[in-house]
């Protein structure tokens, strides 16, 4: 007799639910296993659930290594679980809770102890029997069913494991995403506040975002996302062959971000332009040295330029040096786009340049800023080829950047709050390939930083 | 406070210097190639760390019982193969039959098997065990552990709670050296013996990208903390640094010796704080570098001259905005895995 397979998906965030398809999905997994910051609200999980309901499917609650008061907080989740729900517990200290509340325990994957390190992905290197075992072993398995745990999850590590075959308990493997690493110690918090030298977090700012930090790539490219590592595995390595499995978990995104909390977990730049000091440190007037850039740029353009897009406009800081064309300005703050609509000439498109649509091969001139370096590095290719799409062919892009030594770490965080990283020539020359040519490029000395002016030509 | 001490084949030879300084306990591990050639015994390896041979650890442990000192023997991998098993309870039989006092352990199945083998084995549980709450150090009271290793991603608050919530459990804290941001429990990492980057949670993460001495450290300490946990005499405060030079732990522990005496003296937190600081200095010959353990929030002293201190990367070499100058941090250094 076979075993159907159970197919579950599992979220961190509602408003991944968009990835979720009725017919491939019996269970939504929902909550965090590493974060306590981000566990659901209580609002979060009953709508989670209500979705779940109407979909037809199982709910399962996932909760992490817990700290006294995440005790509490994972308490209260539980109690207003249906009597149908189960609970992934990764702490022994929650376990007791909810058999009280009568939800079905599941054993959490940070509980499993096997190596989870991607090397042992090695293509072609000899590794030991001995790293596919675990601690999921004759005498544990006897405990967990004597606390009425009748459920494991595994994570889809490259070596396999070894599974106990004459026992009770079921078992569910989570894929793609491997966590190699959780601490409470989180680089985001720490760096947020400023800590270089990491203290636990007692209070967080968020300022992980949902961002992907690639960090090394030694058996397979290693992601930092909150306060956890992971990697990827798309090939089933364990358990497939036993049996033994009877419910795959699949990871539509790395479930370890919360935008939906209704606290304020994204980059805040409305705030930030509220802030007078601020503006005035950013500068009022026109720079001098992007003025005669954008100069040279529309004097020497072959098919003239009769349009341009100012990205990260902000007020509007820089729309007279555009005076004669059509000016466009982009930004992802809505407060800086109302003072630029009352006090300059143009039109402001009020968003993300990542994502703007509708505007392909439209403007024959785009200036950048102090965007740029707003955004993460390792979504720069993503920004070039925005920019690639919006920029005619042979039209002209340039940027004003930080620049420094090339380093995955922000240069300086903005109120404390919001990362800037240091642009160089080479992460330009490497996102832009293929995209744009160099024109012109110089360097100027501001504050403890240098600035980075760059004009390019689209391919 | 008991100062509880690590023992290697490199300073066994100080085991007296060790006591006569203040050490009461000490601890070590040990390997047995009749089990397995790899050197994957307990979370430290590499070098001269772990004795040769169950009978070369004995050897150690019966010298320290010659001075009155208790020994603890490291069984404290994650996992061990299940095939290992009554192996390894034969050695911590022959181990506990010459005066071993305690054995230190993760793995909830070795747990229950030494447990089973003999219910008077006194066993510490490992700070990889990560327990982080009452609740967590009933249930392996439950499992029969007598003295918990707390992890050092505890606030003050937090140790007290759960200390009170197993009032007839131990609990030891790891007060001097090393910590990785991801030290304890949930670090699945293997940590390769003899690899130029064997740590690479860190080593090849953004930690290498901040200035020298953040991050990952050497001489991290939870020191600070234990005022506030003054009334539990009963605490026994460990050593972490199997792996270190003999000098390195004298050091230690008459330093922990010059803070169990500035505990009981000091009226005050800030009295407590500052006598501290003046025997980290005596001790040590530099200031401490404020990378604590049991710490939470932010840095205690940024402001200190009322503007926003920020570090700032000039060659390697850390300097302050404010009137703090931190330019003699000891440089990272490399560890063999977590754990103690």
């Amino acid at each position: 007799m076979t075993t159907r397979m159970e197919h579950a998906f599992y979220i961190s965030d509602p408003a991944d639910l968009k990835y979720f398809h009725n017919s491939r999905f019996d269970r939504i997994y929902f909550g965090n296993e590493f974060c306590e910051f981000l566990l659901p609200t209580e609002e979060q999980m009953e709508k989670t659930l209500e979705f779940a309901r109407r979909a037809g499917a199982g709910f399962t609650l996932v909760t992490p290594p817990c700290s006294e008061r995440c005790i509490e907080k994972c308490e209260r989740l539980i109690e207003a679980l249906p009597g149908s729900a189960e609970v992934v517990f990764n702490d022994w200290g929650l376990l007791q809770a909810i058999r009280a509340a009568g939800k079905t325990p599941v054993h959490g994957r940070l509980l499993c102890k096997a190596k989870k390190d991607p090397r042992l992905g090695f293509k072609g290197e000899p590794f030991s029997d001995y790293f596919t075992e675990n601690n999921l072993q004759s005498e544990y398995l006897e405990l967990l069913s004597a606390l009425g745990a009748g459920r494991m999850e595994l994570d889809n590590v490259f070596q396999g494991l070894r599974l106990e075959r004459d026992s009770e308990i079921k078992y569910s493997l989570y894929y793609p995403h491997v966590c190699c690493a959780a601490t409470r110690k989180c680089y985001f918090a720490n760096m947020a506040e400023g800590n270089f030298k990491f203290r636990t977090i007692d209070y967080c700012p968020v300022s992980c975002a949902g961002e992907n930090i690639a960090i090394h790539n030694l058996g397979a490219e290693v992601f930092m996302q909150g306060n956890a590592q992971y990697y990827a595995n798309d090939r089933m390595t364990v358990g497939s062959a036993d049996g033994l499995i009877d419910r795959l978990v699949y990871m539509p995104v790395f479930p370890n971000h919360n935008f939906t909390r209704g606290e304020p977990l994204f980059l805040d730049w409305n705030r930030l332009f509220e802030v007078k000091e601020q503006r005035v440190l950013w500068g009022e007037e026109p720079d001098e040295t992007l003025a005669g850039m954008v100069a040279r740029a529309v004097k020497s353009a072959a098919g003239g330029i009769r349009n341009v897009l100012d990205i990260g406009c902000g007020e509007g800081r820089h729309a007279e040096l555009f005076a004669g064309l059509d000016y466009y300005g982009i930004d992802i703050a809505s407060k800086a786009l109302e003072r630029a609509g009352e006090n300059k000439a143009g039109k402001f498109i009020c968003g993300d340049i990542l994502d703007l649509i509708g505007y392909d091969g439209f403007f024959d001139m785009a200036v950048d800023y102090g965007c740029l370096h707003s955004i993460a590095p390792w979504r720069r290719r993503e920004y070039f080829e925005a920019a690639g799409r919006i920029v005619k062919t042979g039209g002209v892009l340039i940027l004003c950047a930080w620049t420094g030594k090339e380093s995955p770490l922000p240069a300086f965080y903005v109120e404390g709050q919001i990362p800037e990283w240091s642009v160089s020539a080479g992460d330009i020359e490497k996102a832009a390939e293929g995209l744009f040519d160099w024109v012109e490029k110089k360097t100027e000395k501001r504050t403890r930083l240098s600035m980075m002016f760059a004009a390019m030509k689209r391919k | 406070m008991i100062i509880h001490c690590p023992l290697n084949q490199k300073t066994a030879s100080m085991l007296n210097m060790f006591a006569a300084a203040g050490a009461e306990e000490f601890y070590l591990g040990y390997r047995n190639a009749g089990i397995s050639k790899e050197d994957c015994f307990n979370r430290r390896f590499g070098g001269q760390i772990n004795f040769d041979s169950v009978e070369s650890a004995l050897a150690v442990c019966e010298n320290a019982g010659r001075i009155g000192a208790k020994t603890f023997v490291a069984i404290n991998e994650l996992f061990y193969p299940e095939s290992w098993h009554d192996a390894l309870i034969d050695d911590v039989k022959k181990l506990s039959a010459g005066g071993v006092f305690g054995f230190i352990v993760s793995d909830i199945n070795l747990i229950i098997k030494l447990k089973k083998a003999d219910s008077g084995l006194f066993i510490v549980l490992s700070s990889t065990a990560h327990v982080m709450n009452a609740k967590a150090a009933a249930f392996y009271r439950g499992l029969g552990v007598d003295r918990i290793v707390l992890p050092r991603q505890l606030s003050p608050g937090e140790i007290i709670k759960i200390a009170s919530g197993s009032k007839d459990c131990g609990f030891e804290l790891i007060v001097t050296n090393e910590e990785c941001p991801y030290l304890e429990g949930v670090c699945s990492y293997c940590h390769f013996p003899g690899e130029e980057s064997p740590n690479i949670c860190r080593q090849a993460t953004l930690y290498n990208h901040l200035p020298v001495g953040f991050g990952y450290s050497l001489d991290s300490c939870g020191v600070c903390a234990l005022y506030s946990l003054r009334d539990r005499k009963d605490f026994v405060l460990k050593i972490a640094g199997r792996g270190l030079g003999g000098d390195l732990i004298l050091k230690d522990i008459r330093f922990l010796k010059s803070v169990v005496e500035i505990i009981d003296e000091s009226e005050t937190e800030e009295e407590y704080g500052r006598k501290c600081a003046e025997s980290h200095k005596e001790t040590f010959g530099e200031r401490c570098g404020r990378k604590c353990y049991y710490s939470v929030g932010r840095m205690p002293d940024l402001n200190v001259t009322g503007e926003t201190a920020r570090p700032q990367m000039v060659q390697g070499v850390v300097k302050w905005t404010s009137s703090l100058s931190y330019d003699n941090l000891s440089e990272d250094v490399s560890g063999e895995g977590g754990g103690n």
